[in-house]
Order: structure tokens, then sequence, then C-alpha cells
């Protein structure tokens, strides 16, 4: 996996999870480690619950934006480390489309770290997705702020 | 002048379309492009979506150049 690659074609599996602690395990400065993951959750509409989220992105306007993001939250927390996953492609309820890892000398930053990244993420980066019913319609996805 | 335009999520399939060319009258503005895009494609009147122009999030108020990638961007869904 190239090191700054922030997408993945369909979920974050604990495999790729745990090569991102291991990716870590050089940062010998690093004390403290943190992260988030985002699920995708069977919130049901109408009675019919979601089954999958399908993702599509913007590639180059959101390969930018995760760059800025990441070089923002390395400078501003003085953090050691910074990797971001996201999904592109299906999803499926349960399994995991975003996560994020930090790596600081000391903890507290990391959990100031995580939340200004995975904010970050959900407002400026060029994600879409659709929401798969179990009858086979769709809703579009949207942030809530 | 000739521009890229590049359709997103909700609009791409309202538009029926993901990505096309438009000629627009020299010094367009974005909110110039904006109406003749909703009468290219009337559903666009219905949906949300704001602009990109060669990467990065533009105003409406924004002149156009040739060559000029325009995105249409559906709200994000990330995460």
């Amino acid at each position: 996996m190239d090191k700054h690659s922030f997408l993945i074609q369909g979920p974050i599996t604990p495999d790729l999870i745990a090569s991102c602690y291991v990716r870590l395990a050089h940062k010998t400065d690093a004390g403290a480690h943190n992260s988030f993951a985002g699920q995708v959750r069977a919130d049901k509409m109408d009675g019919h619950a979601v089954t999958a989220i399908d993702y599509s992105v913007y590639e180059p306007m959101a390969h930018s934006v995760f760059s800025q993001i990441r070089e923002a939250a390395l400078q501003q927390f003085g953090l050691q480390e910074v990797i971001i996953l996201h999904s592109i492609g299906k999803v499926k309820a349960g399994e995991i489309g975003l996560f994020v890892l930090v790596a600081s000398k000391h903890r507290k930053p990391t959990f100031d770290a995580i939340r200004f990244v995975v904010e970050e993420i959900k407002a400026k980066v060029p994600v879409f997705g659709k929401e798969i019913l179990s009858n086979h319609h769709f809703v579009w996805k949207k942030n809530r702020t | 002048m000739r521009i890229q335009l590049l359709y997103f999520g909700r609009v791409a399939e309202v538009a029926a379309v993901s990505e096309e060319y438009m000629e627009l009258m020299p010094d367009s503005t974005l909110d110039h492009l904006n109406q003749q895009l909703q009468t290219r494609h009337p559903g666009l009147k219905t949906l949300q979506y704001h602009f990109a122009v060669n990467e990065t999030m533009a105003k409406h108020t924004i002149r156009l150049k040739e060559n000029d990638c325009v995105a249409l961007l559906p709200p994000f869904a990330g995460g």
C-alpha cells in the first residue's frame, strides 16, 4: 500500500487496519496512537434496512483534500503520523468505510487530532454515498453537520 | 470557450451524464454556466449541489476560463 494513498476499493478489513499499526512500529518517537473507524449502519428507512453503502468519489480532488487535511493535522497537533483510509465501492452494513489513525509523542493531542481529521473529512472530501436498502431501492446519503 | 463538466452522485444520476463539454461565451461566470446547465438538464433545479473549478470549491461569481474543469458536487457523504 502506497504511504499516501487514501482510497481503498471495498471495505477496510481488519487486516488492513492491522497493517496501519504495523506502519507505525518504526515511529519510535511516538508514544500514543489513537484511531477512529466509521462503520456502515443498518438504518431503517420506511421499514427497509440499509444493507450497504456504495461510495463514489471525485478522485483527484479527494486526493488533494485528504492530503491537505493530513498535512494540517500533522502541523497543527505536532503529530508523528496520520493515516487516512476511505472506501470506494460497496461496503456492507457492519463493515468499515473510514479508518483514521494518528500517532503522537503523548496522548493528549491524539484525541483532538482524531476529531479534527474526521470532521474535516466529513465536511470537505468529495465522497458520495448511495445507501442500498433491503428492497434494492436506494437513497443518497448526506452527512449530518 | 470550451469547458469540461463532471457530474457526481445524485447529480450524475438526474442529469444522466457523468462527463460532457460545453461552449460558453468568454468571461462567463459560474452563475451563467449554472443557468445554461439548468436549461440543458432541468432536473438539476430540484437538487442541492456545489461547484468545484479545477478541483477547488468555487463561488458562483467567479469567471471561467478556456479548458476549466467544472465539477457539480452533491452533498458530501464521506465517513
